[in-house]
């Protein structure tokens, strides 16, 4: 059952981040709901599936973004490992909205600086890129997140958190 | 026996990253070849297509307003060019028969629909929906009212993935237009283009629109890039840095076109 809750939300975010992010961009920079997916997966279903629905969203990533293929898988693995690890099933249920908002922003800045460094950005000086590419958008998507944590109704979290996670997916 | 339980998971945790992490430098090292995972591109494209088309509306929606009136002021301005160029390619045809040069047709257009935009900075590859059903193939040139957008890079039944100009991976032949003179642009990052490749002595001047000049073999003649904004000598090696502001806005785009054919082809 978890399986679908989680599928739900990546097919959201995978079409949220292809065909909206770009329209609620400030100056460029834009929100990464795929990564506020997968930490939301990690941090209720714990780090080992996490892993695996981290790595599985970043190949499709990879095969869409015309970059490296495995960048993304790699970076997400992590991130939501370390998401998981971060943020036990039973602490989630009680702060689940602004804790789980500042792990998300958190890991953002260790998603996009890791990006950042397996990616070179054009000829810009390195500290507009670091800027540009990883601080800001970690902002930006940290105040997604905390409104996506915030905004969706306390019953839908509750129907997904509280059901027992299964062993694998 | 609980203790025993947790402790395998916890194992099993790590083992799961381990293995994600082989797989994905695994990928990272020996999987980059175009030919590898090409038929996992096109499938994920299709996927993806299918799910971003039903927001695609949503982007009609942002700034509608403005660009009505944007383009009813270009409409008139573009029928009046219209007229004068109309009159223009018949003596251009009459002098071509004089000189016994043969006509070139102009190219085919798909009509496209920007329907999502990945957003990584450095590489944001636009999703169309026009796929190898409406005769897309992978390098054929995309083009913009404004000018060049970028190139197909990826192809399936009903979508195709566009690189934009403003992917760090970009590069094309282009040339000013004013005196021919040959370099490569690039994207320099966040908010302009950079033509190199223009030696110190070449005469650039701010204003001076670049095109594309054709010669890479894939993206099509003349195509319109963008404006000299301005050049930095005191940062120049051998050749000038010129700065290109760029006139489409890729963040704004919703209809494109794809040229059928590419620079190597002969137009139909």
């Amino acid at each position: 059952m978890n399986f679908i809750y989680y599928l739900i939300m990546v097919a959201v975010a995978l079409g949220l981040q292809h065909g909206v992010s770009d329209l609620v961009a400030i100056a460029g920079v834009n929100p990464d709901f795929l990564l506020i997916a997968v930490c939301a997966i990690a941090l209720y279903a714990g780090r080992g599936q996490g892993t695996i629905w981290g790595a599985a969203v970043g190949f499709i990533e990879d095969s869409l973004t015309g970059g490296l293929i495995g960048s993304h898988a790699f970076v997400l693995s992590l991130v939501a490992f370390i998401a998981g690890s971060m943020m036990s099933y039973r602490s989630l249920q009680s702060a689940y909205s602004l804790t789980a908002g500042l792990i998300v922003g958190l890991l953002a800045l260790v998603h996009n600086l890791f990006l950042y460094l397996l990616n070179v950005h054009g000829a810009a000086g390195w500290l507009t890129g670091l800027l540009m590419a990883v601080f800001l958008p970690a902002v930006y998507t940290l105040f997604w997140a905390l409104i996506i944590f915030a905004v969706v109704p306390e019953s839908i979290w509750e129907k997904i958190y509280k059901t027992e996670p299964s062993t694998l997916f | 026996m609980e203790k025993t339980k947790k402790r395998a998971s916890y194992w099993w945790d790590w083992l799961i990253l381990l293995a994600a992490l082989t797989l994905s430098l695994g990928a990272l090292f020996f999987a980059n070849d175009a030919r590898t995972l090409g038929g996992l591109h096109t499938l994920n494209l299709e996927i993806v297509g299918r799910m971003t088309a039903p927001l695609a509306k949503l982007r009609g929606y942002f700034g509608l307003g403005g660009e009505n009136r944007k383009l009813r002021e270009l409409n008139a301005v573009l029928q009046l060019k219209n007229a004068q160029m109309a009159e223009a390619w018949y003596e251009n045809g009459r002098l071509r028969q004089l000189l016994g040069f043969k006509m070139t047709a102009p190219y085919n257009l798909i009509a496209a629909t920007v329907i999502g935009r990945q957003q990584q900075p450095g590489m944001a590859p636009l999703i169309v929906d026009a796929g190898a059903g409406e005769g897309v193939r992978v390098n054929m040139t995309v083009v913009a009212a404004d000018g060049l957008v970028g190139r197909v890079i990826e192809v399936s039944p009903t979508y195709s993935l566009v690189q934009s100009y403003d992917d760090r991976a970009f590069s094309c032949a282009a040339v000013i237009q004013r005196n021919r003179l040959e370099g490569m642009f690039k994207w320099e990052g966040y908010n302009r283009g950079l033509l190199t490749g223009i030696y110190l002595s070449g005469d650039v001047r701010k204003g001076d629109v670049i095109v594309t000049s054709g010669t890479n073999s894939i993206y099509v003649p003349g195509l319109k890039l963008g404006v000299v904004s301005s050049i930095d000598d005191a940062e120049a090696g051998m050749y000038r840095r010129i700065y290109i502001e760029t006139k489409v806005d890729i963040t704004r785009l919703r209809e494109v076109y794809i040229i059928q054919g590419s620079a190597g082809e002969r137009p139909r």
